[in-house]
């Protein structure tokens, strides 16, 4: 005992320093908040009958709303990158990660994944289909984080390596691509023959639907992630330079722009002539979707990442902390619905007067728009 | 509020935003934005690093004695320890002054690594979480994000394997520079440890976290060495003489010479002696260390004769055989 006391005593006190120093390196890198690694906060959909997902745990998933029982689920893998570190003979697959919310049409299932691949899923048969979008030069950081979308027999996609992809919807084979500056986050939006996306070179972009030739665009002073909406012939989305804006579908002109206290990141809903658009700085605007002015704000108490639904003539929304809240149009209240206990980037998706909200524990609830009783739903 | 939500208001947030704001003067560039951050973090705390430098030098120039020390009272602790506290006294060498300053600069690299790894942002969420630590009042944070990540042939955000030999190859060095001259093998090995031990795992870590944090490790401890370096030369870091022996040659070949002929006055020229741990006359008479010499050394008594630094030893750099 005496001997190791004596050997205790010799360590230098600079050798416990540095390894209390590594240790709080290597701790504040692992411990959440700090360097967390990429996880995935896939939105949903619902569509007859069944809520579509990407799960944390790299599932696609099917749920039926009526009894809340999983229908399927098909796992997405991809092999392990070798990772390196302390991590020593891992896995040789690892769960693909997704942020994408998944979109239908008819019976096939589109979603992206983080490993830059788009996947078709046949609902009916489960079979899967997958393109890899990075193939012409797989050293692309070509993560998919928005969502895909689907229009006039193509879908449409946006990447981490700036290109915004138009494939067939049968075949998944590139039809055209376009290039624009920096990273894409969002999910593109297609009205008519007009491709609009946004990306993080600050731009807006209108694009033909047909060949994917520019149309317009607009800059702004921030990167954007926002998906945009067009409604009456005005396309609305948020910029990270914190202002709202507010241009012409036809040429991009700037009609108005609002600005608020932080970052504007997910997609807005308009009613009535009201445009609800969710800021990180807690809080819901109501603009005038003519104008511009603020009508009114409402303060959720802690910010919001995931996008706003509208059920019936309510706007709900879903705070990062899990808070579920209904915003009445036309009283102007605000009403706290319920509470997941859990923390949610995802967006919702609503149907019959029911918000279905994936949590970043992989939960996934149904929460009734009017009264706010809640149910999970087994997503295993 | 917890001691987490403490630390990030008061010290983490101010640090991301100055970062933020830094690059947007130092033409977008994050690369270059880490190099003189840390620049100007190892400036400001430089008094403090002076300090520790100067202590752990002082600190390894009484080794050879605290060895003798703890050879001569091996049997009686209480008096080794107050044999050794007198000579750090005498020596002027204060065990805390190696630590402090270096207890006090921990939490100022903490956060600078964790600013960094913050504003790089790798995955949606660190990106998307980084708006809550902006500052509303100073719109350029809000517009500059996400800083862009290319800096010469490095994409920041993601590993790089020539950082991470470089990162271990500076930590080597600056080791090596620190590592105190000992003859008590048992230091010796946990001296060499350190040597390899730190290089090795910061390497490691190189291999698994963006490049941008080796960035900072390479740019940082570059700095200690240079520091290092004017403070108290290149210590335990020796470098082979081109055309001719290295040092450590010429100390095997002089350990050789010996076996093979009696030590005469004249062999201790290219060596070096050990003062009599017995010897009086250390210091000043008023009992103070009258010692002003960057080797820290000591008077030394009749018969003995002061090291002879090494060629291609550089400054303060010093071996002791027992």
């Amino acid at each position: 005992m005496s001997k190791i006391i004596r050997i205790k005593s010799k360590i230098r006190p600079q050798f416990w320093l540095l390894a209390l120093l590594i240790a709080g390196l290597v701790l504040s890198g692992c411990i959440p908040g700090g360097g967390s690694a990429a996880r995935g906060w896939s939105g949903v959909t619902v569509a007859e009958g069944t809520v579509f997902l990407g799960s944390m745990d790299g599932r696609v998933i099917a749920v039926n709303t009526a009894n809340g029982t999983l229908t399927w689920s098909v796992p997405l893998q991809q092999p392990a990158s070798g990772g390196g570190g302390f991590g020593c003979g891992g896995p040789t697959s690892v769960p693909v990660v997704i942020y994408s919310t998944p979109v239908t049409n008819g019976d096939i299932v589109y979603i992206s994944g983080y490993n830059g691949k788009l996947y078709a899923i046949s609902s009916s048969t489960r079979l899967s289909k997958e393109t890899d979008l990075r193939k012409d030069d797989k050293s692309l950081p070509g993560a998919l984080i928005g969502g895909p979308v689907v229009a006039q027999e193509k879908v449409y996609a946006g990447s981490s390596d700036g290109l915004v992809y138009a494939l067939s919807t049968v075949s998944l084979d590139k039809r055209w691509q376009f290039a624009t500056g920096d990273k894409i986050w969002s999910t593109p939006s297609v009205v008519g023959d007009t491709v609009y996306v946004t990306s993080f070179d600050k731009k807006i972009y209108a694009l033909n639907a047909g060949d994917g030739s520019q149309k317009w665009e607009f800059k702004t002073d921030g990167a954007i992630v926002s998906s945009p909406v067009i409604d009456g012939g005005t396309v609305y989305f948020g910029s990270l330079d914190r202002y709202f804006y507010a241009l012409n579908a036809a040429d991009g002109s700037l009609k108005w722009k609002f600005l608020a206290k932080n970052w504007f990141w997910s997609k807005p809903v308009t009613h009535n002539g009201v445009v609800y658009a969710v800021n990180l700085d807690g809080k819901v605007y109501a603009i005038d979707a003519g104008s511009g002015e603020k009508l009114v704000e409402f303060d959720l108490g802690a910010p919001a990442s995931a996008a706003p639904v509208l059920v019936d003539s309510q706007v709900i929304v879903v705070t990062e902390a899990g808070v579920v809240y209904s915003l009445d149009t036309a009283s102007r209240e605000q009403k706290r619905l319920a509470e997941l206990g859990d923390k949610v980037y995802a967006s919702p998706a609503a149907s019959a007067g029911k918000v279905y909200i994936h949590t970043n524990s992989n939960k996934l609830y149904e929460v009734d728009a009017q009264s706010g009783a809640k149910r999970e739903f087994s997503i295993k | 509020m917890s001691i987490g939500g403490l630390w990030d208001l008061i010290i983490l947030n101010p640090m991301v935003n100055v970062l933020i704001i830094l690059s947007n003067y130092l033409f977008d560039n994050f690369g270059l934005t880490i190099i003189v951050l840390t620049i100007l973090v190892n400036l400001v705390t430089y008094p403090l690093t002076l300090k520790q430098l100067k202590a752990s030098k002082a600190m390894q120039d009484v080794q050879g004695k605290v060895a003798e020390l703890r050879k001569k009272y091996a049997k009686d602790r209480q008096r080794l320890a107050q044999e050794q506290m007198k000579l750090f006294k005498e020596s002027g060498v204060s065990p805390a002054g190696c630590v402090l300053p270096m207890l006090i600069q921990m939490p100022v690299w903490i956060v600078l690594y964790q600013s960094i790894i913050r504003v790089m942002a790798a995955a949606p969420e660190e990106f998307l979480n980084l708006s809550q630590r902006l500052y509303t009042n100073w719109p350029v944070v809000f517009t500059q994000l996400p800083l862009a990540h290319r800096f010469l042939w490095l994409d920041l955000a993601v590993p790089d394997m020539i950082m991470a030999i470089l990162t271990g190859a500076s930590m080597w060095v600056q080791q090596k520079m620190t590592a105190p001259p000992t003859t008590d093998p048992q230091q010796r090995a946990q001296s060499e440890m350190m040597q390899w031990m730190m290089p090795i795992m910061f390497g490691l870590l190189g291999l698994t976290f963006p490049s941008g944090l080796s960035l900072y490790w390479v740019t940082s401890t570059t700095i200690r060495i240079i520091m290092q370096y004017f403070a108290t030369g290149w210590g335990g870091l020796t470098f082979p003489k081109l055309g001719g022996m290295g040092s450590k040659d010429k100390e095997i070949k002089g350990r050789i010479v010996r076996q093979k002929k009696p030590l005469t006055a004249a062999d201790t020229s290219a060596d070096i002696v050990i003062k009599p741990e017995s010897a009086k006359g250390e210091g000043t008479e008023d009992g103070k260390s009258g010692d002003k010499r960057q080797d820290g050394g000591g008077s030394y008594p009749k018969g003995s004769r002061p090291i002879r630094r090494q060629p291609g030893g550089g400054r303060g750099n010093r071996r002791q055989r027992g």
